[in-house]
């Protein structure tokens, strides 16, 4: 009986995934191989129950915490913008409409305001003028003020409840 | 294909989640660090070995997850992408560790879980598992690597290629060179299966 000599590891388990193989058919003669082949199996055996751990229990919070401080995302916001002024028109015309003033009547309103506004704009024009000619830099720098005042304001309440929490 | 049903419904909640998300729901993106917690700072504790560090790692690979979430492609299984945003953070660590002194390992031993079954068998797996861990804890992060992505998380090879960034064909190879390195580590005494 001729010995063949073992072959090596990595094509023994090569030709065992394989199913079939020169290494294969020698591991079936050797106990040698047959041994280290058991090892192997009893070893991912072992290795399948194995777990992973629990993370700790304030993880997620701690992510959360830190998600809050980002920026919202833009998408969000001018969706939500959009909306609110389209239910604003919404709501203007079917107001319009269920005073029974009608479809027709309508357009027809809708046109004399438009008129009656170039007119109003065009007045308003005019007042702000004379206002700049009077007193121009007294009321730029205080309407710079209240601007910046609500801009900041507006900035505040927009934050979540939760950056706000994360804050103190 | 039960499990395929599972996986589908789990991929289907989670695009949904990640849709929501991205509009600004932090419901959904918690319910998203949720689902995935465990495997992800599973992998960063057995890369690291050092409990701290992992968490640390875990929640800065959520807030990256958060902050590239416009870039995710729902085509790919969300675990597997925060997994791999996971990894290269834990690269990182271990490239600056190698700079500096390694630092004192956490004994991984009390950390680790073991199974769950009953009794004296229990006490003789749990010492079993010490020591298996232990072994493990002593590879290179790449063997560890790839044992905790294969036998504890229980990933296809194509998951840990996609993970890993490397050859499907090239995971059995690295997985049977991590194991006999550890059949070599681990001491030669009759296993009760």
């Amino acid at each position: 009986m001729t010995e063949t000599p073992c072959p090596e590891l990595e094509q023994l388990f090569n030709d065992l995934e394989a199913g079939h193989g020169p290494a294969l058919d020698h591991s079936k003669g050797c106990e040698a191989c047959k041994a280290l082949l058991e090892e192997h199996r009893q070893l991912e055996k072992d290795l399948y129950r194995l777990a992973d751990p629990l993370p700790p229990p304030d993880l997620v919070h701690k992510v959360m915490a830190a998600v809050a401080k980002q920026p919202r995302p833009l998408g969000a916001e001018v969706r939500v913008g959009l909306t609110i002024l389209l239910a604003a028109g919404l709501l203007a015309v079917l107001s319009l409409l269920g005073t029974g003033v009608g479809a027709g009547t309508f357009g027809t309103q809708l046109a004399s305001y438009l008129i009656d506004a170039r007119a109003v704009i065009a007045a308003v024009g005019r007042a702000l003028l004379s206002l700049w000619q009077a007193a121009g830099i007294a009321v730029a720098s205080g309407s710079l003020v209240v601007l910046v005042v609500s801009l900041l304001s507006l900035r505040k309440l927009s934050q979540s409840p939760a950056a706000r929490e994360a804050q103190v | 294909m039960a499990a395929h049903e599972g996986d589908r419904s789990g991929a289907l909640q989670w695009a949904a989640d990640v849709r929501a998300a991205r509009g600004g729901n932090p419901s959904a993106f918690e319910a998203l660090v949720r689902s995935v917690q465990r495997p992800v700072y599973g992998l960063c504790l057995r890369l690291l070995r050092s409990e701290a560090e992992s968490a640390e790692v875990a929640q800065e690979t959520f807030l990256r997850a958060y902050q590239n979430l416009g870039k995710y492609d729902e085509s790919r299984p969300f675990d597997l992408w925060v997994l791999a945003i996971a990894r290269n953070l834990c690269l990182d660590v271990l490239r600056r560790r190698q700079k500096h002194s390694p630092d004192p390992i956490d004994d991984l031993k009390d950390t680790l879980p073991s199974g769950e079954t009953g009794a004296e068998e229990r006490a003789i797996q749990q010492q079993e598992r010490m020591s298996l861990e232990a072994a493990v804890s002593t590879l290179p992060p790449e063997d560890r690597e790839v044992l905790a992505l294969y036998y504890v998380q229980k990933r296809t090879t194509k998951e840990i290629a996609s993970v890993m960034g490397v050859a499907p064909g090239t995971i059995m190879a690295r997985l049977f060179r991590a194991r006999e390195k550890l059949r070599k580590l681990m001491p030669k005494e009759e296993v009760p299966s």
